[in-house]
């Protein structure tokens, strides 16, 4: 309170006792005026984030977007195919999720069985053996083998196992003193790593002696750039891509993981079923995927050994 | 005692100094001249700040409830009638427990819950209706809620309100209700008592609770995988991009975008302790 007796004040709030008037007329409280500043800000901002979309406007409704679930061993070729197939198609590709291929795979089961809300139409892999389980019948209305990859055993170029060379799992587990990580079950590369440990006997022994098991075979690479481990199992794409990032190779092959060099997987694009009518746009991009001089040669300058298409490279 | 503290702080120090030494300028520079990450940036700050903006609307009026509806408040009301009394804190503990729900869940089950929810018929009617909106209005492209910029909003939204309606509760409850009461014993009614008395007191604390809830949705990342998805130039904030990136094997571009969100947290925990400091000065020269 101040000294004018007509007048008390609380705050910002300012009141003549006198008139019994709470406030003067005219006044505008500030809470009003913040409100209305917020919601002004709101739509300004609003406006701005659909503004800076550069599809937002363009993008008519008829157009088919075709979400892709991508395997993080396999994105890199694929992103760029997918840029390569919105400038000439009329059709627009979207990269929706990337990472492990069972992860990935559990996502679109889980929005196919559950009638979730999913941009998913192509479910593009290098796990093979995952899209004929049982478990994911019914939820691909066709697959098409795109191009090989083969599982290595990796080190990292500068690290104190450089030099070292391993003929296959087997030779790895032997070697002691060497902290080794593999991709988990969910990934493609660790499933084969695991099948390569149980043809030759030794699978409760790598899963007893791994350091590590990443996520994804992209995780694993990291690990081992950042020399958190000696060595890891991932595919032979994998470390051309991570080399291709600089000048001076960061990884090196130390020998394949399976000692025979037989085993491989297999990158395939999956169109996932809808139950309304199926996506022209899924097609065509799978259909891009596997052409010789498009996906054929993008794959080929990614390390991967595209397959020549045959009646039996796709099934129904 | 102190060890223990120097050694969490070392910890931080060294986390910051780690990235910005592994990271390579030229990466940096070579990453921000990509126009994804230009747009992803935009695309953080935009949606931050409206996440931000919304929060406080909700925060302000639910934490002033809260702190002025306490424990006390309700037995001096009820203070003949035990079973109203009862019924009164029992609804109010249960409120107190909803809105704690977001902090505790695992960001990804907010995703979930988010995707889960817009499933339902009411939510596809809304997803349609604000896809309608966006149509009417000039942007065809955004389709929705789900999978598109709205979603991202929502996602950061529904986490950061929850912490900003803690900080605006705990502002709330320092400041004593006792202007307000006098102010309406001299004809103030309950909305100007709360207008013009306790939220120019509360000032500082908005200011915390709003740098929270745009801190909490920059780093917000789980819910906007889930719900928004992480599709270039569409829905990718800088959260995404450090994980497309880690993804795509590009680890010194990971660290490089890791970067640019670790400057932008401490940007705004600096103009934050700054905006703090000058209010406290200004209350120490009133006093």
């Amino acid at each position: 309170m101040h000294g004018n007796p007509k007048t008390a004040s609380v705050g910002n709030l300012k009141l003549n006792i006198a008139k019994q008037s709470p406030v003067r007329p005219g006044l505008v409280s500030n809470l009003l005026l913040a409100a209305i500043g917020s919601i002004v800000a709101i739509g300004f901002l609003g406006y701005l984030a659909v503004l800076i979309r550069p599809d937002a406007s363009t993008a008519a409704v008829s157009v088919d977007v075709v979400g892709v679930y991508c395997a993080a061993g396999v994105a890199q070729p694929v992103k760029q195919l997918a840029d390569s197939f919105n400038n000439q198609s009329d059709y627009r590709i979207e990269i929706s999720r990337i990472g492990g291929s069972g992860e990935l795979a559990g996502q679109i089961k889980l929005e196919s069985e559950s009638d979730l809300l999913s941009p998913a139409r192509l479910f593009i892999t290098n796990d093979e053996q995952l899209l004929s389980q049982t478990s994911m019948q019914g939820i691909f209305e066709s697959q098409i083998a795109l191009a090989v990859q083969r599982p290595v055993i990796a080190v990292s170029a500068e690290g104190a196992k450089n030099g070292i060379e391993l003929a296959g799992i087997p030779a790895l587990l032997q070697e002691s003193g060497i902290k080794f990580g593999v991709a988990s079950k969910r990934a493609a590369v660790g499933s084969l790593a695991r099948k390569i440990a149980a043809d030759h006997n030794v699978l409760s022994r790598l899963e007893s002696s791994k350091t590590l098991d990443a996520e994804n075979v992209m995780v694993l690479a990291q690990a081992l750039v950042t020399k958190s481990i000696d060595a890891a199992v991932i595919w032979d794409t994998t470390l051309k891509q991570i080399n291709e990032q600089s000048e001076s190779p960061i990884l090196k092959t130390a020998g394949p993981a399976d000692p025979d060099d037989k085993t491989s997987g297999n990158v395939t694009v999956a169109i996932v079923a809808t139950s309304g009518k199926p996506s022209p746009g899924a097609k065509a991009f799978a259909d891009f995927l596997k052409a010789k001089k498009f996906g054929g040669k993008v794959f080929k300058r990614f390390g991967f050994d595209p397959i020549e298409q045959t009646s039996s490279n796709s099934s129904q | 005692m102190c060890g223990f503290g120097a050694m969490y702080l070392g910890l931080i120090v060294a986390m910051v100094v780690a990235d910005y030494q592994y990271a390579n300028w030229s990466d940096l520079r070579e990453l921000l001249s990509e126009p994804s990450v230009r747009f992803s940036i935009w695309l953080s700050l935009i949606t931050c700040t409206i996440s931000a903006i919304l929060s406080m609307w909700v925060a302000i009026p639910t934490g002033y409830v809260l702190a002025r509806v306490g424990r006390d408040s309700i037995t001096r009301r009820f203070a003949n009638r035990g079973l109203a009394r009862r019924c009164f804190h029992a609804l109010r503990y249960a409120i107190d427990t909803l809105l704690d729900i977001p902090i505790v869940l695992p960001p990804l089950v907010v995703g979930i819950s988010l995707l889960v929810l817009f499933q339902t018929p009411v939510g596809r009617s809304i997803d349609t209706a604000v896809g309608d909106f966006f149509a009417m209005i000039g942007f065809p492209g955004i389709r929705g809620i789900t999978y598109e910029i709205p979603a991202i909003i929502l996602a950061q939204f529904t986490v950061a309100a929850a912490f900003a309606i803690r900080t605006m509760r705990d502002t709330f409850e320092q400041i004593s209700p006792r202007p307000e009461q006098i102010a309406t014993t001299l004809g103030a009614s309950h909305y100007q008592a709360f207008a013009n008395v306790a939220l120019p007191q509360s000032k500082i604390g908005c200011v915390a609770a709003f740098t929270l809830a745009w801190a909490r949705s920059l780093g917000e990342f789980g819910p906007i995988l889930i719900f928004a998805g992480t599709t270039q130039m569409k829905t990718e904030v800088l959260s995404t991009t450090v994980y497309l990136n880690f993804q795509l094997g590009n680890l010194q571009g990971a660290v490089a975008a890791s970067l640019v969100l670790l400057t932008l947290a401490i940007v705004v925990l600096l103009v934050t302790r700054f905006i703090t400091l000058i209010g406290d000065a200004q209350r120490g020269v009133i006093a």
